[in-house]
C-alpha cells in the first residue's frame, strides 16, 4: 500500500450529522481484499468482465447471478434516466423474499444523506468511473463504516441508465477519515 | 451550518456556509475598515430591495454600477433551469482560477471537485430559495486563495428559481500555496 496516493478525502458536518469519506482507485479493491474475495471484489471484477467500452450495457452485468443471498443483501441499483437526479429510483432485491423494493432519492429523510448520494451519484454517471469510497457517517444518530464501490452500467445508446451500489460493513465508527490501508 | 473539507491530489478547500447575519456584520466592518464597498453587501442589499425578484426589472445590477469595485460586465450568474444540478450553466463569468467559463456547464469546470461543490451550493440556493453564503478557503492547482461568496436567487412564482446571481470578495488574492 505505502506509495499508493489516496485520491480525495471528504469530511462534512452539518447539524448532528457527520460524513467522513475517502475515495481510491478502483485499482486498490483487490489490494484491499483482507480473506477472501468480498462482495465488492466479486461485482467489481464482474463488471470489469462485462465491459463493452468503456462500461457494461445493462442486462449483461448483473451480479446476483454469483452472489449469495446474504451478499445479495449488500447490493443494490439506483436507476439514473430521470433528468431530475431527486428523482432518481433506488432499487433493492431481495431474493429471499422475493420482493423488490424502490425508493426516490427524494424520499431520502435526512437532507445530507440525499445530497452526498445524489452526489457520487452524478460523479459516477458523469466520469463513467466506478466510485471506490471507505465511509463512516452518522446520519439522524445511526452510525455505519462500510466500503463502497459504486458501478455505473449504459442502455444501448451510451446513456448511463443504473449505477450499482455495493458495499461491505466494517469496523467500527470512530469518526475520522476511514483509511482503508491500515484495516 | 455546513462545514466542508476535501482534499484531493489537484485541489483542497474548506467550505463553510456562514449565515447572512454573519455575513453583512463582516462586510459593514469591512466597508468601515476599508473605505471600500463591498460587492457581497450591494448584491444583498440589491436582493433585499427588488422583493418581487422580478428579473426583468434589472434591479440587481443597478447598484453594481455605483460599486466601487469596478468590473466590466454585471454580477455574473448561473441558469439553474436543467433539472441536473452538473448542467446548471455559468454566465458572465470571469473566473480568476479557470479564465473565462461563460457558456459552459458547471460539470465542465476543468477541476471535478470544484464543480461538484459549486454545483451542491447552487443547488441549495435554488431549492431553499434564498441567500446562500460560504467562507471558502482553497488550494486548486497549487494556487492558494480565500474569499467570501454570496448566492441570491431570483424567484418566480410560476417557474421557481431559474437564475442565481453572486458575488464574490477576495479575502487573500491568489498566490502560491504554503
Amino acid at each position: 500500500m505505502i506509495g499508493k496516493p489516496k485520491e480525495a478525502h471528504i469530511s462534512i458536518k452539518s447539524g448532528d450529522d457527520e460524513w467522513y469519506c475517502s475515495s481510491y482507485s478502483p485499482d486498490l479493491i483487490a489490494e484491499h481484499e483482507c480473506a477472501g474475495p468480498t462482495v465488492i471484489f466479486k461485482a467489481y471484477r464482474h463488471w470489469r468482465e462485462q465491459r463493452d467500452g468503456d462500461i457494461p450495457i445493462d442486462g449483461r452485468y448483473n451480479p446476483h447471478i454469483f452472489l449469495d443471498q446474504d451478499e445479495q443483501r449488500q447490493l443494490l441499483h439506483v436507476e439514473t434516466k430521470r433528468a431530475n437526479p431527486q428523482n432518481y429510483l433506488i432499487v433493492s432485491h431481495s431474493a429471499e423474499a422475493q420482493t423488490t423494493v424502490h425508493c426516490a432519492l427524494q424520499s431520502l429523510l435526512n437532507p445530507l444523506h440525499r445530497r452526498i448520494l445524489q452526489f457520487d451519484l452524478l460523479e459516477c454517471k458523469e466520469t463513467r468511473k466506478p466510485l471506490y469510497q471507505g465511509i463512516n457517517q452518522l446520519f439522524d444518530g445511526v452510525e455505519a463504516t462500510y466500503r463502497r464501490v459504486l458501478l455505473p452500467v449504459r442502455d444501448i445508446n451510451g446513456l448511463v441508465t443504473k449505477v450499482y451500489s455495493v458495499y461491505d460493513l466494517i469496523g467500527s465508527f470512530n469518526m475520522t477519515p476511514l483509511d482503508l490501508e491500515s484495516i | 451550518m455546513d462545514l466542508t473539507t476535501e482534499v484531493c491530489a489537484e485541489a483542497s478547500h474548506t467550505r463553510e456556509r456562514i449565515t447572512i447575519d454573519r455575513l453583512m456584520r463582516t462586510e459593514i466592518a469591512f466597508e468601515e475598515a476599508s473605505g471600500k464597498r463591498s460587492p457581497l453587501k450591494s448584491l444583498y442589499l440589491a436582493w433585499l430591495s427588488n422583493p418581487k425578484n422580478d428579473p426583468d426589472t434589472n434591479a440587481l445590477e443597478r447598484p453594481y454600477l455605483h460599486s466601487t469595485v469596478r468590473r466590466s460586465s454585471s454580477f455574473p450568474w448561473i441558469d439553474v433551469t436543467s433539472e441536473c444540478p452538473l448542467d446548471y450553466v455559468m454566465h458572465d463569468h470571469k473566473g480568476v482560477t479557470f479564465g473565462d467559463q461563460s457558456g459552459n456547464r458547471v460539470a465542465e469546470c476543468p477541476v471535478w471537485t470544484h464543480a461538484r461543490w459549486c454545483a451542491i451550493e447552487y443547488e441549495q440556493c435554488k431549492y431553499e430559495e434564498c441567500p446562500v453564503a460560504h467562507y471558502i478557503d482553497q488550494t486548486i492547482r497549487g494556487v492558494y486563495r480565500e474569499y467570501l461568496r454570496l448566492l441570491v436567487p431570483i424567484l418566480s412564482e410560476t417557474t421557481g428559481v431559474q437564475k442565481i446571481f453572486y458575488s464574490y470578495r477576495v479575502l487573500t488574492p491568489p498566490q502560491a500555496a504554503p
